[in-house]
């Protein structure tokens, strides 16, 4: 039976208990029960007191705080508890009934446990509603991205790009669907832009050529080691530095320069004192085209009384991100047409008839076969480059070829050599066979040759539209019956007479002979290509083709402005005595449009804007004490050359690119993801992209087996 | 005393300073390898949370040798101090806007505001009590208030009896008895004021002129017993609101705790994927 927990002298010993979790429901009243509610709530209804005997009688205990002893003065209490005083037995006379209440402390737990449970009911509600995504959302998305993973209300929407956003109440994905990352699902949809492969490895780079990079802060990187997740298997995840769910208006570009000193940890705290000098940028190479600016200022400008304005020939882009070339007809043609017209000659000898020397054939051993009189004698004269490479083709022509050497000429042949006899036979053979197959096979059986030689893409090109009867007539009037009587035009007077270009028969030379059409004839471009693709057992052949196609003295002088490039460190520098395959020839200019994203970015729009920087000599500013270019594109190393402008300091930047200015954010001038390219070497930063146009004419290796 | 306090005070702010400049340089060295920080912060975050929410539940074990009662306050003041900055650190500065981030947020923060609202009424209301003529239990203030009533009519009838005049009951019936058996509003609550038991008080001063000698003996103790009431229904307003503020602080610490734990497992469950 529960007790009272205060005696008769209550008043002074009175004890509360607040912590329990009921109350007696009479506490409001100012008058509760002592013994107050069960645990469970429950009301006792415990008599108020329990008598004293007093000598014979019982005395009523009741407390002071309920009214004192109900045989006395009552006032206040009902009567219907029961009557005043003990019984006859000793027992009280009246029975508490109340209706006990939660003290405060329950009520307070109560009410928190329900916003708990009704806050944890309406998540998981709206888990299972058509609001699932916004709730799951911790942000809206970028533009971009909100626009592509449209619908918003579809539940598989945060799978896009969340592994674990797979169809489920929490969005929690079963383990069989975890083996792929989230980053691998970014770089699914993005790998148009970059290589899946290199994706999430720093910058996009092997892990190898990441570190053989000479940059000084790369030094450090490689010495501490780099900060985890870079360079490993894993790589840097997309999501290290592009942060989503930040609303529409953010920006996923946007990083914090300590992303970047997590690697380059040499710190920068500002881009005045600690960022290292420019150096030779943005010169760190040739330009794509031999345009050498200080002769062109001093010399060529001054002697036409006109001024060297660089507007003449760099314009703005659409967009005026950056600056582009005017073409030839704009910028050059006006001065340079004439040089090449007169470059033409006699035209471009393709197939010529060398004069053999049948005794020492004879000598030989072999059997010169038919050959024109007029080209009997001792011998002499050359095989042009389209031919050789022609005849190279056919296997017998081709040891020949390697056999006397790729340049040789005919008038070296010594008519006392057993093998220099049996050599001039077999090509003499080759060459009749190679006049007599475009009859046969069209332009056809030119190309067959040329694809053997390299992979060619587009062979229309290499032929020319060489008539084909005319290879006929040719042939006819060199072999045939047809007497060749002495030509009342010379090749020279004929190549004249056709100022678009074309063929013509030389038959005093006993030559088939093209005339270029003038700038960016695509015949000598094609053959131009070819040569200089031509590497390894080719590299001789190409290498003296180009001599004759590409040389100083060329038909249509087209190297003395288009540069030729190495494609990669192995080949030799200098295509004029060394093996020169493996090139290619920069038809255009460059255009930064098409460039490779490198590592470095710049955008002239919000310069050019500035009434000072509108001049573009503030900037780039000519040092005549540089000199001239002179042989410097003879190397088919971009890197050598002559540096016409004086360094740009970085202190032309500083002045605007301060905090609180223009920024010195390095993501303002710096990309994070550059693209490397797969068929380039080592140098390909230095490299450009290879235009559609180029890609379209050459696209390499396929070679067919000989 | 307020020496002492203050050194403590000095102590734990320096504490907390200490800790909050160890939170930025751990969080800029992970930063530096460009670890995510977010996910490690909101460890901590939670953790923190939870230890400021086991405050109240430390209070269900005072028995058991868990620190003191002040200790364990000034652990919650200062740490709730931190969960301020360490959150900011976790959000980096910005307002979440997501539906459950932002919701997440703004229960913190109310919650911070409550506690902030909790401290000084903790500090300022026992002050105001002090200034009161006694101090009185929360739990007992219903039975006073009803003794106070009992003896009020008490002194109101033995004074009517021993004058033989009704004036003093009149009044007593029309103005006191009402004020003293009725529980003050909503508004006292909030704003106690003592505008009535002035009132009331300038009435029976008024009244004097018209009591006999009995009357007036009783009207003294009338004086006292109103005064009394007054105090009794100002402790009762104030250490209602201290008590009621936890009400909100507490509920809002529940709804932080929920909110918390889903925002930490979806968080959890759309992260990168495996490594």
């Amino acid at each position: 039976m529960r007790r009272l927990f205060r005696n008769e002298n209550h008043d002074e010993v009175e004890y509360d208990r607040p912590s329990l979790p009921w109350v007696c429901g009479h506490a409001a009243e100012g008058c509760p029960c002592p013994l107050g509610p069960t645990r469970r709530g429950r009301c006792p209804e415990a008599p108020e007191c329990v008598p004293a005997r007093v000598g014979d009688a019982w005395q009523c205990t009741r407390p002071a705080s309920r009214g004192g002893p109900c045989d006395q003065a009552d006032e206040g209490f009902d009567d219907s508890l029961g009557g005043s005083g003990p019984t006859p037995d000793g027992q009280c006379c009246r029975v508490n009934r109340c209706r006990p209440t939660h003290s405060l402390r329950v009520r307070r737990g109560r009410i928190a446990a329900g916003a708990a449970l009704f806050s944890l009911g309406l998540l998981l509600f709206l888990l299972g509603s058509p609001w699932r995504n916004d709730v799951l959302a911790p942000g809206g998305l970028t533009q971009a991205h909100a626009r592509l993973l449209s619908p918003a209300k579809d539940p598989n929407r945060c799978a896009a790009c969340h592994p674990g956003g797979v169809d489920a109440v929490l969005g929690v994905a079963p383990a069989d669907k975890l083996h792929t990352t989230q980053s691998q699902l970014c770089v699914a949809c993005h790998e148009s832009l970059i290589d899946p492969q290199l994706a999430l490895a720093a910058h996009g780079l092997p892990e190898a050529e990441l570190r053989r990079r000479g940059d000084a802060a790369l030094q450090q990187v490689a010495a501490i080691g780099l900060p985890d997740g870079v360079g490993n298997d894993q790589g840097v995840a997309c999501a290290v530095c592009h942060q989503e769910h930040h609303g529409p208006g953010h920006s996923l570009t946007a990083i914090t320069n300590q992303r970047c000193q997590a690697c380059h940890a040499e710190r920068y705290d500002s881009f005045a004192g600690d960022h290292p000098d420019f150096g030779n940028w943005p010169y760190q190479r040739r330009t794509r085209i031999n345009f050498d600016h200080n002769t062109h200022a001093s010399k060529h400008y001054a002697a036409a009384g006109e001024a060297f304005d660089c507007a003449g020939c760099h314009q703005d882009a659409p967009g005026r991100d950056t600056k582009l070339l005017v073409g030839y007809t704009q910028g050059c043609a006006r001065c340079h047409d004439k040089g090449i017209q007169a470059s033409r000659g006699e035209g471009l000898a393709v197939l010529a008839l060398p004069t053999l020397d049948r005794a020492a054939i004879t000598a030989a051993g072999e059997a010169l076969g038919p050959w024109p009189q007029a080209a009997t004698g001792d011998y002499d004269g050359e095989l042009p480059a389209i031919s050789k490479l022609l005849l190279a083709a056919d296997p017998a022509a081709r040891a020949a070829l390697d056999r006397l050497g790729a340049d040789f000429s005919f008038f070296d042949l010594d008519p006392d050599s057993t093998a220099d006899g049996r050599d001039a036979a077999t090509l003499a053979e080759s060459l009749r066979n190679l006049l007599a197959e475009p009859p046969r096979g069209g332009h056809g059986a030119l190309l067959k040759r040329a694809a053997s030689l390299a992979t060619i893409d587009a062979p229309g090109d290499l032929a020319g539209s060489l008539p084909i009867v005319m290879v006929q007539a040719a042939r006819a009037r060199w072999f045939g019956s047809a007497a060749t009587a002495s030509p009342a035009v010379s090749a020279f007077e004929k190549a004249e007479r056709q100022p678009a270009g074309g063929w013509l028969i030389d038959d005093a030379g006993l030559a088939l002979r093209y005339v270029p059409r003038g700038h960016g004839d695509p015949l000598l471009r094609a053959w131009i290509d070819l040569a200089a693709s031509l590497d390894g057992d080719d590299a001789d052949l190409g290498a003296a083709a180009l001599a004759e196609l590409a040389g100083p003295k060329s038909v249509g002088q087209c190297a003395t402005c288009h540069s030729l490039e190495s494609r990669g460190p192995s080949l030799a520098r200098d295509f004029s005595g060394a093996p020169g395959g493996g090139a290619f020839v920069n038809w255009r200019a460059y255009d930064a449009r098409d460039a490779r994203r490198s590592f470095t970015r710049f955008s002239h729009r919000p310069h050019v804007t500035q009434p000072e920087l509108a001049d573009c000599s503030h900037c780039h500013s000519l040092d005549p004490s540089a000199g001239p270019q002179g042989g410097a594109y003879a190397s088919l190393d971009p890197r050598d050359f002559v540096v016409q402008f004086r360094p740009l300091s970085k202190a032309a930047c500083t002045g605007c690119h301060k905090p609180n200015a223009a920024g010195v954010g390095c993501a303002q001038c710096h990309h994070y993801h550059i693209q490397p390219p797969t068929h380039l070497g080592d140098d390909f930063a230095l490299l450009p992209r290879p235009s559609r146009a180029e890609s379209d004419s050459v696209s390499l290796p396929k070679r067919q087996p000989r | 005393m307020t020496r002492r306090r203050t050194k403590r005070r000095v102590t734990n702010a320096a504490v907390l300073a200490v800790g909050v400049a160890a939170l930025w340089w751990v969080v800029q060295a992970m930063d530096a390898r460009l670890v995510c920080a977010p996910y490690w912060t909101g460890y901590a975050l939670l953790a923190v949370l939870v230890v400021l929410a086991v405050y109240n539940a430390r209070k269900k074990f005072a028995s058991l040798p868990l620190g003191s009662g002040a200790a364990w306050l000034q652990l919650h003041l200062y740490l709730g101090a931190g969960s301020a900055v360490l959150l900011l650190v976790h959000t980096g500065g910005r307002w979440p806007n997501g539906w459950l981030e932002g919701f997440l947020a703004a229960v913190y923060w109310l919650t911070f505001v409550s506690g902030v609202v909790g401290l000084y009424l903790t500090r300022a209301i026992p002050r105001q009590l002090a200034r009161t003529s006694e101090e009185f239990v929360y739990e007992r203030i219903p039975r006073l208030r009803r003794e106070v009533l009992a003896k009020s009519r008490s002194v109101v009838l033995q004074a009517a009896g021993d004058a033989g005049a009704t004036t003093l009951a009149d009044f007593y019936t029309s103005r006191i008895d009402p004020y003293l058996a009725e529980s003050r509003g909503g508004v006292y609550t909030m704003r106690p004021s003592s505008s009535m038991r002035r009132a009331l008080m300038r009435e029976l001063a008024d009244l004097k002129r018209f009591l006999d000698q009995a009357e007036l003996v009783a009207s003294e103790k009338l004086f006292a017993l109103v005064r009394k009431k007054d105090d009794l229904d100002f402790h009762e307003s104030r250490q209602s609101l201290l008590k009621r503020w936890l009400f909100v602080h507490i509920t809002l610490t529940c709804l932080v705790l929920v909110a918390s734990v889903a925002h930490g497992l979806l968080a959890l469950s759309m992260r990168g994927g495996p490594g």
